[in-house]
Order: structure tokens, then sequence, then C-alpha cells
């Protein structure tokens, strides 16, 4: 069996057969096929199907229709937009409880909840409520509290009533009022009154609450107390 | 073939008979790609008649070959410059389009056809090349169209050839 003489020039046979050629290769290429046994025999023998591959019109419309199917296939998709991109992905044409955008809004509301709840409670002191109890008859008795905490002060008026009011101050030693509660009422059946003073930046010092009736304004009872 | 010539030249008429024998085969073969199967035979005999008279007396500065091919060009640009003056074709070559129709080998067509679907399902440039080579595609543009090398291009026609070649000889067919 011959081989090519130039396997450069042989490699141009099919191109010459489907006249794909130009002047120079194809004057080359037939200059090659008249010294090359092997070329010239493979031309002879596939000249019928060559014929038929360059003029058929059978083979030239499946042919077409190939390359026009092939063609589409290699065709890039049309750009998608962003957000048209992002509906198909969250929106995609299914059962309106299988959509993902659906599932998603479910699941951040039911899950909020929790959420929040495991959430670091936040950093700042939680400091403790103190009270300091008054009784009528220790009426002058110093008490310790600490400054800045929440101070609940239960004191108790002889005689008071629920309902009955009373006017409450609260003052410094240096006589600046720091409360003061003109209609003050909140004494329960026992004759112990409640005063809620929550945080009001106690400094330290010394501290005064003063009681009198609500008609004459007479104090009835002062109760004294040291901050820290 | 130089060697024949080389031969035929020297005397040696064996080799002389030879030569003109496969000179006139591929001149045949030449003539009918350029000029159809109509006038091809009478072309390479023509051809092969003008180198039978000048080639003792010729010096070949390029080789045997190569002037005797360019014996046959001249031949068949005469030959298509005479056609066209009549106008009886516009353009060279394509003997295939708007030729009186040949005969077509109706088993080989199927075959072929068959093999070709074949090809087109293992994928690949060559249907894509050979429809643009249809469509009067040089190699250049199909190169560019496809985005392939020529090089590529050119493997490309070549094993799709040989596919074509091995399908139909295992249909039975001489390819």
């Amino acid at each position: 069996m011959s081989t090519c003489t130039d396997t450069r020039l042989g490699d141009l046979l099919h191109a010459y057969e489907l006249n794909q050629l130009d002047d120079p290769q194809r004057d080359a290429f037939e200059l090659h096929l008249l010294s090359c046994h092997h070329c010239f025999d493979q031309a002879s023998r596939f000249d019928a199907t060559a014929r038929l591959l360059r003029a058929d019109a059978d083979v030239r419309g499946l042919v077409a229709q190939a390359a026009n199917e092939s063609a589409r296939a290699a065709a890039p998709e049309p750009r998608e937009s962003l957000g048209s991109r992002l509906r198909r992905h969250l929106w995609p044409e299914t059962n309106l409880f299988l959509r993902p955008a659906l599932a998603y809004f479910l699941i951040l509301v039911m899950a909020y909840p929790a959420y929040r709840g495991l959430q670091p409670t936040p950093t700042s002191e939680v400091r403790g409520v103190q009270s300091l109890v008054f009784s009528g008859t220790r009426a002058t008795a110093t008490r310790v509290a600490d400054a800045g905490a929440p101070l609940v002060v239960m004191f108790r008026i002889s005689g008071a009533r629920e309902g009955q009011h009373f006017r409450v101050v609260v003052r410094r030693n240096d006589g600046t009022i720091i409360f003061t509660d003109d209609h003050f009422t909140d004494f329960n059946e026992r004759e112990m009154g409640t005063l809620l003073l929550g945080e009001r930046g106690w400094k330290a010092g010394r501290y005064h609450i003063e009681v009198y009736t609500s008609d004459a304004g007479a104090q009835l009872h002062r109760y004294s107390f040291e901050a820290e | 073939m130089e060697e024949l010539a080389r031969k035929a030249v020297s005397g040696d008429s064996a080799a002389e008979r030879e030569l003109f024998e496969q000179l006139l085969e591929r001149f045949r073969y030449l003539a009918k790609r350029r000029v159809g199967e109509e006038d091809c035979e009478d072309l390479a005999q023509e051809a092969c008649t003008t180198v039978f008279e000048k080639y003792r007396h010729q010096e070949f500065t390029v080789g045997f070959l190569a002037w005797a091919h360019g014996v046959l060009r001249m031949k068949i640009g005469n030959y298509l410059q005479k056609k066209r003056r009549m106008g009886e074709r516009e353009a060279e070559l394509d003997e295939d389009v708007g030729a009186p129709p040949h005969e077509v080998d109706a088993t080989l067509k199927r075959h072929l056809l068959d093999c070709l679907r074949e090809l087109i399902r293992a994928g690949g440039y060559y249907a894509r090349i050979l429809n643009l080579a249809h469509q009067g595609y040089q190699t250049a543009e199909v190169c560019e169209r496809v985005g392939i090398t020529a090089n590529n291009y050119y493997v490309t026609l070549s094993r799709g050839r040989s596919m074509l070649r091995d399908c139909l000889q295992g249909k039975g067919v001489s390819a």
C-alpha cells in the first residue's frame, strides 16, 4: 500500500475535492496528484462520492439542515437580565406553595421570634432594686442606700387610709428637691405607703423624705437615709 | 513519474508508454475536475499529445511534471476562455452545478446519505464546513465563520472524509 509523498499537500485532498483551494494551492495540489500515486488513487476512488458531496441536492439539503441545527444549538442564549434571573430562581413556574420565595418568607416570619429570643442580653448592667422600710416609730432613723440603684421606699403614716392624699417631697441634704408628689395616695390597709423613686442618679449623700398633709401642708414625718 | 520521464527521454519506449498511460489518466481526472465530464477526455488527450510532441526537446527547468501540468492548465484555460466567449458558461470550474445531469449511482448516494447522517450525529464541524462550501465560501471565510484555523479546517475535512470513506467501505461501497 502506497503512502503520500508529501503529507502537507496530501492533507489538502478533501479541500481540493470540495473546490476549497485557492488557485496557487490548487495548482500545487494538482502537481502533487501527478506525482503521488497514493493521493491520486485516493482521489480517483472517491471521485463519485466527492461529486455527490459537492453538488447533489439531497446531500446539500441534509448538510444544510444539520448545519442549521448545529448553529442554533451553538448560539448563545439571549442574555437574561439580573432581575429576570432572580425572579426565575425565586419564583419558578411551580405550584404556589412550592415556590422558594414564599418558603423563604414563611421561614423568616416563623424564625424571627426565635431569632430575637436567641439574641444576647444587652450588656448594660442590671442593678437590683433596693428598698427602704421606715416605720412610723423610727421616723428619724438613717438608712443606707446604694447610689444609682432604683429605690423603693416604704414608710408608715399612722392613721393613713387607702385613697387619702398626702404630699411627699424628697430632697437632698442641701435642700434641693429631687422628687415631689402632691397627691400621694399609695397606702395599703396597714398604713404603709410605697414610694417608687426609681433610678434618679442618686449621688452619694444624705437625703430626706418628707410627708405632708395635702390640705394644710403640715409635715407629718421625715425619713432620712444615706446613699453611698 | 519524473523517473519514467527521464527514461522515456533517454529512449526507453516501455517507460514512455507507461508514462503517458499514467499521464493521460491523471490529466483526465484533473480536466474533469476543471471542465466537467463532457469535454475532459478531449482536453486530456489534446494536452497529452502536446506533451508527447514536445517533451523530448524540452528543457525541464522546473521538472517534467510541472511542465506537463502547465501544458494541461494552458489547454484548460484556452478551453474555458473559448467557452466564455461563446457565452456557454459564465465561470470556470464547477462542472457539477448547472452541468448536464450525469448518471447518479443511487446505491452510492443512499449509502452516502446514511454515512453523512452518522457523521453528523458524531458531531464536529464537517457538516457546517461542507454547508458553507456549498454556499460558495472559500477556506479563509469558512475558518473565520466557524472560528478555526486553516490547519484545523484541513484536518477536519480529512477526518470527515476518512470517516465517510470507512463508513462507505463498511457498507460494501468502493470509496
